[in-house]
């Protein structure tokens, strides 16, 4: 029999136990020198310490903004998370999941209008009776490879914007510009099937219409002077079957590009990547744990921007080969999902062979020299996609001294588009690239200071019906 | 703060406790919980203090009066301290309402003011708290208590002064000046405190997450929300609703057993109850104990003949609803179980018994359904919109692969919130202590059961609340 004294014993041992937990907890999180100020695996910049103020602290924000950094910050956040990861992975079985962000609804997209020949005018949409979106229709002008522009130089220093050539190459992880949510990417919904995440796409009428305006009016302002190309690249979900893209409800991505590009005038140089693209669905083109394409999708845009551009791509084996394995990337983080923990991607990457030199313009104004394919082996699972051309900066740019004819494009991208520039360093004697989301020049300047040939729009299908892109690309034109 | 916080659980409550078993006196230990209360309270802003202070300034000096005032006074003092407490409670809470209906009936504007009123938290607690205790002095039941600070942290403690259970001052007052831990209570309120931890961490939050997916989707949305979708998502807000608030009083009366202090049961497993008079008995039986002895008994309770324990009832009940939030759909959740339990009370009367058990438990538990979809929707449109779709009136159809994958994705997190909303768990755990006392392996497993599980809640808790950014206690609003 059991006498009191040993259950007595047993609560004080209950009793020791459960505060000792609690005071290592506690410890731990008085470590303030171990918080980490960004989450690699939520790929954002953790809460910080907030002001104090009077007001705040009468009406109780700082006491939350206090709260949200304790537990933002705390030093074993991270693996808590992973454990808890492990956690609802018993919740049921969640071999598939929909990750639902923000809603899903889908707009019908209208049928493709057809364009009237002999025109320039942009396609008005078939239902209304609206005028074209703009008056002036201009002409059609031959791709002018061969007018840079007064301003170019002939030298490695592309205009003021001098590189910071000295600077050592380290392999240290920059500011890739992960840290920030991920307008028009991050914010989405997931279909996690098995390994893999499936970034669904629902077509927005109104701001897809829109998207094609902005085209039209980059056209309207620079056809005299360079040739405007728009590439979409879609989202993975055209992986999926048909019946599944049934159940989901998901807007048909091709037509939708169709259906954009019809809007779009005739003299902007519209790129079939869909097509390129879907022609190699069996190919590892997309990652399965993260929203992005693979360098190998992006390279099946490029051969269509070859086609568009009327040059010959270069083929994949003309270029070094780079692997890097383990890589988890979005679809990881918003899912925590098992399956993709036990079989990571690999981000396999083409080194340009004219060069692999670039210098990037960070957030905080700093000109860092880096390598436009970055050896990520240490990078954190969740940072590799930062190996192409310094992940999400501002304003980045390289030149390719194997050419000098004063070739120079822009790519107006978000991190879709990294992926695509390795591919066109060997094209131009000058390749930049601005972040649309962040950078805070005029396309109208770069354009005129650069000697700009080449205007290259490459937002991901996704951001096409995101209103804030929009309204940023239509920052850059003002 | 709320209790489910890392903030609360790593910091607040490891000093707490560490000062209040520090202290050696009754008198330290009091300063100590009067100072952690305030500043727990304090955390949601000082202007919610202030209104606390003032309203428990008022009960002190009122409840003073009333017992050394003469007694021809006595009623008057009691009446001006709960009609000024009221009043209190009125503005911050149904002035908003106030203004919003006589809009709607003469088309008036509302002032400006009544935008910027933001409710205290806790208030509907506190006020019902300090009510009782004034009705209480007033009866000659307990004696006013001439020290303000004491008055105070009955008020104001931590443990429950937020979201209850409300707990009358004969309930603690012994306890504030002659409380003792004990080993066999401190374990006993560690297993409440993290079973009440878990419950809301892990299970109740999980749960948000399903019901929020279908009904905390963009107003406009509501309607294409499929049946099966809404059905799910009103089972899981039923779990949630209960697990929520049940795990506060856990988490309150755990605390209370580390400290000294006894607080009144709160839930009793209400979705086992087989009439909706039994599930009132077992659902926040604080409040409905307040209601009785406060209301319904001075309104003369059933001694008045039905026509006026009839109208006694509605007048209850109508208030229940109306504490519950000043929007018309907790007066109709209110109104809609007072309809219930009359007909149980005058209908059904004895009959009642000889309803098969099985039938009686599946009625309450739909008729407790339905009450919690009104419940949740403060929009009178969107509630009505939500019934319809229910019942395939809505344009979202029977269901989709997203409900089919929710299910899937959860069956086995339901289960287990199904479970623990029975006393299986509790009742395992009594069988388990019993048979632990005849020793040999029943004890070792008592024994490892009653030492691991604390710290495995805890860890559990822990590792959801890491990137939990969803925890805001329910009652809260309340």
């Amino acid at each position: 029999m059991v006498n009191k004294k040993m259950i007595k014993s047993v609560m004080k041992i209950k009793t020791a136990c459960f505060y000792t937990f609690l005071l290592v907890f506690f410890f731990v999180g008085l470590l303030w020198f171990c918080r980490p100020s960004v989450s690699e695996t939520e790929k954002r910049e953790l809460t910080k310490f907030p002001e104090m103020t009077v007001s705040g602290v009468l009406d109780g924000s700082f006491w939350h903004g206090v709260d949200l950094w304790y537990s933002d910050t705390f030093p074993l956040r991270e693996q808590l998370i992973e454990c808890n990861g492990f956690i609802q992975s018993l919740y049921g079985d969640r071999s598939s999941q929909l990750i639902v962000d923000d809603g899903h609804h889908a707009d019908d997209i209208p049928d493709i209008p057809t364009r009237p020949s002999g025109t320039d005018a942009p396609i008005t949409d078939p239902g209304t009776d609206e005028p074209p979106m703009t008056d002036a229709p201009g002409t059609v002008e031959p791709p002018t490879t061969d007018a840079p522009g007064t301003d170019v130089p002939g030298t490695d220093t592309p205009g003021t914007d001098a590189p910071v050539t000295d600077a050592p190459v380290t392999d240290a992880p920059p500011d890739t510009g992960n840290n920030d949510p991920q307008e028009g990417e991050m914010k989405g919904n997931v279909y996690v099937s098995g390994d893999t995440g499936y970034r669904l796409y629902f077509f927005n009428r109104k701001n897809s219409e829109k998207f094609a305006e902005v085209i039209n009016r980059a056209y309207d302002k620079y056809s005299g002077t360079c040739d405007i190309y728009c590439i979409i690249p879609p989202l993975n979900s055209i992986l999926l079957n048909q019946a599944t893209q049934d159940k989901l409800k998901i807007s048909d991505q091709g037509r939708a590009i169709e259906y954009m590009y019809a809007l779009m005038k005739e003299g902007v140089r519209t790129v079939d990547a869909y097509g390129s693209i879907s022609a190699h669905k069996n190919e590892y083109i997309y990652f399965r744990t993260d929203h992005h394409w693979t360098a190998l999708g992006a390279y099946y845009a490029y051969t269509a921007f070859a086609k568009s551009k009327g040059v010959t791509a270069h083929t994949l084996d003309m270029f070094e080969r780079q692997e890097y394995p383990g890589f988890l990337g979005t679809g990881y983080s918003e899912s925590q999902s098992q399956a993709m923990k036990n079989n990571p991607d690999t981000v396999i990457a083409y080194v340009p062979f004219g060069t692999n030199k670039m210098t990037m313009r960070q957030k905080d104004g700093k000109e860092v020299a880096w390598r436009v394919v970055n050896n990520v082996k240490n990078y954190h699972a969740g940072a590799k996609y930062a190996c192409f051309a310094g992940g999400d900066q501002p304003y980045a740019y390289a030149h390719n001294p194997t050419i000098t004819d004063g070739s120079a494009c822009v790519l107006i991208k978000d991190s879709y588009g990294n992926a695509f520039v390795p591919f066109l360093i060997d094209h131009y004697e000058y390749v930049y690239w601005i972040d649309y989301r962040y950078y805070d020049g005029t396309l109208t300047a770069l354009i005129k200071d650069k000697g700009i040939d080449d205007v290259i729009f490459c937002p991901n299908i996704y951001s096409t019906g995101v209103s804030s892109v929009i309204n940023h690309l239509t920052a850059l034109m003002p | 703060m709320v209790f489910s916080s890392m903030v609360f659980v790593f910091l607040f409550f490891v000093l707490n406790i560490l000062v209040h078993n520090l202290c050696g006196s009754i008198r330290a230990k009091n300063a100590a919980m009067l100072i952690f209360s305030l500043i727990f309270y304090s955390w949601a802003g000082l202007g919610f203090t202030a209104v606390m202070l003032i309203d428990v300034l008022i009960c002190w000096f009122f409840a003073l009066r009333i017992e050394r005032g003469p007694e021809s006074s006595k009623r008057r003092m009691l009446v001006i301290c709960v009609a000024l407490v009221l009043l209190i409670l009125g503005f911050f809470k149904y002035t908003k309402f106030l203004f919003f209906n006589i809009g709607m009936l003469t088309g008036a504007e509302t002032p400006e003011f009544v935008s910027g009123i933001a409710l205290p938290i806790g208030i509907s607690f506190y006020t019902f708290q300090l009510i009782s205790y004034v009705a209480d002095v007033y009866r000659g039941e307990v004696e006013a208590q001439p020290k303000f600070s004491v008055l105070l942290l009955y008020a104001c403690l931590f443990h429950q002064c937020v979201a209850g259970p409300i707990v009358r001052y004969s309930d603690i007052e012994h306890d504030i000046f002659e409380r003792r831990t004990t080993p066999g209570a401190t374990s006993r309120g560690i297993s409440r405190f993290t079973v009440g931890l878990a419950k809301k961490a892990v299970l109740a939050n999980s749960c948000a997450a399903i019901a929020d997916a279908y009904f905390a989707v963009d107003p406009s949305s509501l309607a294409s929300q499929p049946a099966a979708g809404l059905w799910l998502a009103g089972l899981a807000f039923m779990l949630q609703i209960y697990l929520d608030f049940s795990a506060y009083s856990d988490m309150a009366i755990g605390m209370g057993l580390m400290c000294g202090f006894h607080y009144r049961e709160n839930f009793n497993y209400p979705y086992i109850a087989d009439s909706v008079t039994d599930f009132w008995r077992r659902w926040h039986m604080s409040l409905s104990g307040f209601f009785r002895d406060y209301v319904y008994i001075p309104l003369g309770g059933n001694r008045r003949g039905r026509g006026r324990q009839l109208f006694n009832l509605f007048v209850v009940w109508a208030l229940t609803g109306f504490w519950h939030g000043a929007s018309w759909n907790y007066i109709i959740w209110g109104v809609y179980f007072f309809l219930f339990l009359a007909a149980e009370k005058f209908l059904l009367g004895e009959h009642i018994d000889s309803i098969p058990a099985v039938i009686r438990h599946v009625c309450v538990l739909v008729i407790v359904y339905f009450s919690w979809i009104i419940f949740k929707f403060e929009d009178l449109g969107q509630l009505l919109t939500v019934l319809g779709g229910m019942f395939g009136l809505g344009e979202g159809g029977f269901s989709n692969l997203a409900v089919s994958l929710e299910l899937r994705s959860n069956y086995i997190l339901l289960i287990v919130a199904i479970i623990a909303s029975t006393p299986l768990g509790a009742k395992a755990a009594s069988f388990l202590r019993r048979r632990a006392k005849e020793g040999g392996a029943a004890f070792a497993v008592w024994s490892v059961f009653e030492v691991v599980h604390p710290v495995l809640l805890l860890f559990l808790s822990a590792t959801a609340l890491a990137g939990n950014s969803y925890n805001p206690f329910l009652y809260f609003i309340f």
